[in-house]
């Protein structure tokens, strides 16, 4: 357990001891600022009947952040470590492969929290600066806060998995991007509903993303979104597990 | 060492290898499974108060008589903002009735199904956002224009009126959609087809009742017209009786046979037209009613169209009826067009007579002129609050085994009508009337629920500030925290 703690820090000193971490941070919230003063100017002064919060799952941006965001954080993990020749000294340590995969996973999936952090303040910024936004519904707000740590978890998992299979960032980063953005456009699958598909529209339903934060955003956690997630996770994490074995091993 | 057999490298990397993929594809079917697992064993937790999916306890019986598979069809575009309320809602009707079986259509982004589920359940091409309850063979459909009330709530800076959906009537109708497909029995309800009353199948004219038909039907129960005469009694099947607004009198055969009628048990729902009484009020008289020769207006309660504004339900003597009390709960006003003064005599023996609904201590009944003196002065018969509307029943010590007859007055015909109907609260007003009046009083406990809404106003100067906040300090701020960090390790 020491050991694990270790390199989480190890992980998070990276992120935070660097540029690159507060530049990361930075453009996320630059983006979700952006996102929510489009949304403030189209709704000024009109009446709507469901909380921003649920609202915010539609616009383009949250879903450019999260997709984006994750790759970006999660491509050095392993393909840095390859590249500068510390993964072999680290796998010689005596920690098991496990504990390293874990320990980067949650580092990267602790820093992607951190980055969100501030956004979980923005209702309570906006009732200072808007009037009439009434009392903040919090059920919706930690739904949501759910929602994304999740999904969050599910990206982290895909970026630590095609990061172990490159020593390039670049290209870790793009399989990382294909395979998050694969999950997200099938999704829309179970949206458009092609006149052939019949049953298999409840299995496009159960993997659409868009579904699953259009629950978490109007204040609905549902088991089976829950299940989803962490199964996924849990999936890309052995993957990477045995990529990581593999590589010993060979 | 024999190159011709594979050696113990190769043997342990083929073994690496398959072992590499069955690990794999172990994991893939665990996740597989417990999705699968999950998909058909799941909870769903609202935390959201908007999608507070409490549901009565009339619900969850009608839930659990269901024993027949019911499809519910969510015809809907999902950017609807009701879309949610109502898919959260059936969500928690299925997990208490597993054999309701929820099916959604958005027919913007499935044009194929959409056309499908019109011709499979004769729904008409143009016809959009509705629900749908189909059980052997039997339809019941809840259009969106029910499902929330709309209600003016201020005014644009250029003079239009806002109007905001107020209440969701979501759990109500479907329970009573739910109770009627999986009945099958239909009560039949009559209303008088002459003497100048309202057409109840006019849904298109403004004074047409074909929209509270509608509703009618909704409630299980079949509409049909009925005239009485000497040989024309009430119709023994009748559960409800009907006279909306005649504007010319009724003879002696016909109210006797409404006397009969209410006699031996009968239902009568009696809508006053402004014009006349229809020499009714005799009959109303002898059931612990006056219906008064008069105009009510309420002075400071009128929505500036000529019709006024009620929100006081209580009688002094028998507290809130039961059909106006959801009303009253939820502090819902009503709209009425120009009623006539409808009060309930305090004692008459064996009858419980009680005020429904009343002007505020500012009403004013005006005497009506008589006819064909159109311009003659107006000339004020009392003041005060003047009730419009009375409810009566026999009591207990009144009642005759079997026999309980129930009479509702209402002094405004026009409330109901094609154009006031969904204006404020008078469409729950006509539901909780028609059920009190068929005895399901049961279903008035089911309410509407308040729809929360949500406006906000921000300045320029706030705007402004606000995107410095967002888009420059708190994004700057990490920036600098991240460059001072890098300055730091440099040197």
């Amino acid at each position: 357990m020491q050991a694990f703690l270790t390199l989480v820090r190890r992980e998070l000193a990276g992120h935070f001891l660097s540029m690159r971490g507060y530049v990361i941070m930075a453009g996320v919230q630059l983006l979700l600022g952006a996102s929510l003063c489009i949304t403030l100017e189209a709704l000024n002064q009109k009446p709507f009947d469901m909380p921003l919060t649920e609202k915010m799952p539609n616009t383009g941006f949250f879903w450019l952040i999260l997709l984006l965001v994750a790759p970006v954080i999660t491509m050095r993990t392993f393909a840095h470590e390859r590249a500068s020749g510390t993964l072999e000294t680290l796998l010689t340590t005596p920690v098991s492969d496990w504990a390293v995969v874990l320990a980067k996973f949650t580092g990267a999936w602790v820093f992607f929290l951190l980055t969100w952090l501030p956004a979980l303040a923005t209702p309570f910024i906006l009732t200072r600066y808007a009037s009439g936004m009434g009392d903040v519904d919090p059920g919706p707000l930690a739904s949501l806060a759910i929602g994304i740590t999740l999904l969050g978890g599910f990206l982290m998992a895909v970026g630590c998995f095609a990061s172990s299979l490159t020593r390039s960032q670049i290209i870790a980063a793009m399989t990382s991007f294909a395979i998050s953005t694969g999950m997200f456009l099938i999704g829309f699958i179970a949206v458009i509903r092609p006149p052939w598909m019949g049953d298999q529209s409840a299995l496009f339903s159960h993997l659409s993303m868009l579904e699953h934060m259009g629950d978490f955003a109007s204040g609905v956690v549902d088991t089976r979104h829950v299940v989803f997630y962490t199964s996924l996770t849990g999936l890309f994490l052995y993957f990477t597990h045995k990529v990581v074995s593999f590589r010993r091993w060979r | 060492m024999n190159s011709s057999t594979p050696g113990f490298h190769a043997r342990s990397r083929w073994s690496g290898w398959i072992n590499l993929f069955m690990g794999m594809v172990a994991v893939l079917a665990l996740a597989a499974m417990a999705n699968y697992l999950s998909h058909r064993h799941y909870a769903r937790w609202q935390w959201a108060k908007r999608l507070d999916t409490d549901l009565s306890q009339l619900t969850r019986l009608t839930l659990a008589d269901i024993h027949q598979p019911v499809t519910a069809v969510v015809f809907y575009d999902r950017r609807e903002s009701l879309y949610r309320p109502i898919l959260e809602l059936l969500l928690r009707y299925s997990q208490l009735a597993p054999s309701l079986r929820i099916e959604t259509v958005d027919y913007e982004l499935e044009p194929a199904r959409a056309t499908q589920i019109q011709n499979r359940y004769k729904l008409p091409p143009n016809v959009h956002d509705l629900v749908l309850f189909h059980c052997a063979g039997r339809t019941e459909v809840v259009p969106h224009s029910a499902l929330s009330q709309v209600s003016p709530t201020g005014r644009t800076p250029d003079g239009r009126i806002i109007f905001e959906r107020t209440h969701f009537n979501g759990e109500r109708l479907f329970t009573s959609a739910l109770a009627a497909v999986s009945d099958t029995n239909r009560h039949a309800a009559y209303f008088l087809a002459a003497r100048g009353t309202h057409s109840f199948t006019n849904t298109t004219s403004w004074d047409g009742y074909g929209r509270l038909g509608q509703r009618l039907a909704q409630m299980n129960l079949e509409l049909r017209p009925a005239t009485l005469g000497a040989s024309l009694p009430v119709p023994r099947d009748c559960r409800l009786f009907i006279i909306a607004g005649p504007r010319a009198d009724l003879d002696t055969q016909e109210i006797q046979r409404l006397r009969e009628y209410l006699s031996t048990g009968g239902r009568v729902w009696l809508l006053f037209h402004r014009a006349t009484r229809a020499g009714l009020e005799h009959l109303v008289a002898e059931h612990g009613v006056l219906v008064g020769n008069d105009l009510v207006s309420d002075p400071g309660n009128g929505f500036g169209d000529g019709s006024i504004k009620l929100s006081a339900f209580a009688d002094a003597q028998h507290g809130i009826h039961p059909s106006v009390r959801p009303l009253a709960a939820q502090d819902m006003a009503l709209r009425l067009g120009a009623p006539r003064s409808v009060t309930a005599l305090p004692s008459l023996s064996g009858l419980k007579s009680t005020t429904l609904l009343s002007t505020s201590p500012q009403g004013i009944a005006y005497r009506q002129p008589p006819a064909g003196a159109a311009g003659a002065e107006l000339v004020v018969e009392r003041r005060g609050a003047i009730a419009v509307a009375a409810a009566v029943e026999r009591t207990a010590t009144g009642a005759v085994a079997g026999l309980a007859p129930r009479l509702v007055v209402v002094g405004d015909s026009d409330c109901l009508n094609n154009t006031l109907l969904d204006k404020e609260a008078n469409s729950d007003l006509a539901w909780n009337l028609a059920h009190w009046l068929l005895d399901r009083s049961h279903l008035l406990a089911i309410g509407p629920r308040p729809i929360q809404h949500h406006q906000f106003s921000i300045t320029e100067r706030s705007r402004w500030e606000l995107m410095g906040w967002l888009l420059g300090v708190i994004p700057g701020s990490i920036l600098a925290v991240g460059s001072l960090v890098w300055l730091r390790r440099r040197h």
